[in-house]
């Protein structure tokens, strides 16, 4: 087990490097919108002092939309702490769905570089299962960065979350291009040792185009469970 | 003086519209896209003096649209902003655009309009 835990590690680390640089760079959009529109006041300010009516609706506008980029930074660094401390969770319980829509948020400029859309089709019910969340945090991630490789014309992936008595299964659908050939190298090297980890499967259904990954409800290898859990 | 004629382009809609318009009250004819489709679509009816493009588009880089730019418009001039997410960001904007025509965001109004007015005189 600690041969397949460092071997994730390492992985794990290139995968928490490649999110914390999106994430950087998402933040450095939101400051840079907030820089512009800060600039654009104290232009106003400046032709006022020279004279020029100041429109106080065009103010009250810029103010607004400074708040709306404070927001959107708020909610990038609430993800960016929340996706920090699932490496700190050796162990704990998630909702499927919504663990989902997690991934899909901190993860948003990535797919829209690719200009794909993801998607959570949710059942009713909350699917509780005990995880490893940083694991599979990083195996979804690869399942959509092959997903995104293989997507239909209209651009449109969907997770579809489905319980099971033993677990959860999550369909990742909106392939155009699922051959065998193109499922070839899936799970690679690096998806075997997260399914391992996860104690979960993966199947692909080519007559659906699409991929079953099955989660057990709870993990029954408990040599990773720690006790760290920070919350702050 | 002749008007500079800028073209703006960058996914984030709410910086390009203000930085358009903080240049327009310096004196600069601006317009802006958000996308490369539209900023090629653009070029076919228009014509600018210089582009200042994002490093990191949807579908393709701003360096791979700079081409396809200049294939359309071979006179005008390019000038790169990104949020630097990486060095290889940063390696690839130096090694062909050159270090004085990279700007890092947050954008600083006075460099960007002294690159601009440097790079048309």
């Amino acid at each position: 087990m600690d041969a397949l835990l460092n071997r994730a590690s390492v992985e794990g680390l290139r995968f928490f490097g490649r999110m914390s640089a999106s994430i950087s760079h998402e933040l450095k959009n939101t400051l840079s919108i907030m820089n512009e529109n800060a600039g654009l006041l104290e232009d106003l300010a400046l032709l006022a002092e020279q004279g020029k009516t100041l429109d106080a609706s065009r103010v009250k506008d810029l103010g607004s939309a400074i708040k709306r980029q404070i927001r959107r930074t708020d909610h990038i660094i609430r993800n960016m702490n929340r996706f920090s401390h699932t490496v700190d969770q050796p162990l704990a319980e998630v909702e499927v769905a919504e663990f989902l829509e997690f991934i899909l948020d901190v993860s948003r400029r990535l797919t829209a570089a690719q200009v794909v859309t993801v998607t959570v089709h949710a059942e009713g019910q909350p699917l509780m299962i005990v995880t490893r969340p940083f694991f599979l945090h990083s195996l979804v991630w690869l399942l959509l960065e092959f997903g995104m490789e293989q997507v239909g014309k209209s651009g449109t992936l969907i997770l579809k979350p489905r319980k099971e008595a033993s677990g959860a299964w999550i369909r990742l659908a909106g392939f155009e291009r699922l051959t065998p050939e193109a499922g070839r190298n899936l799970p690679g090297k690096q998806d075997e040792t997260l399914l391992t980890l996860l104690e979960a499967q993966l199947e692909m259904d080519f007559e659906q185009q699409a991929l079953d990954l099955f989660l057990p409800k709870k993990i029954h290898d408990a040599s990773l469970r720690g006790s760290a859990s920070a919350t702050s | 003086m002749k008007t500079i004629h800028v073209l703006l382009v960058d996914d984030e809609e709410d910086l390009v519209v203000t930085l358009a318009e903080r240049l327009e009250l310096r004196g600069f004819h601006s317009e802006w896209v958000t996308t490369c489709e539209a900023a090629l679509e653009m070029l076919k009816h228009k014509r600018f003096d210089v582009a200042v493009l994002d490093i990191k588009l949807p579908r393709m880089s701003g360096l791979a649209l700079k081409r396809k730019m200049e294939a359309l418009a071979p006179d005008m001039k390019f000038i790169f902003m990104t949020g630097h997410g990486s060095e290889k960001d940063f390696e690839e904007g130096t090694a062909e655009a050159g270090v004085p025509n990279y700007l890092l965001k947050p954008i600083d109004i006075k460099l960007l309009v002294n690159r601009i007015v440097e790079m048309v005189s």
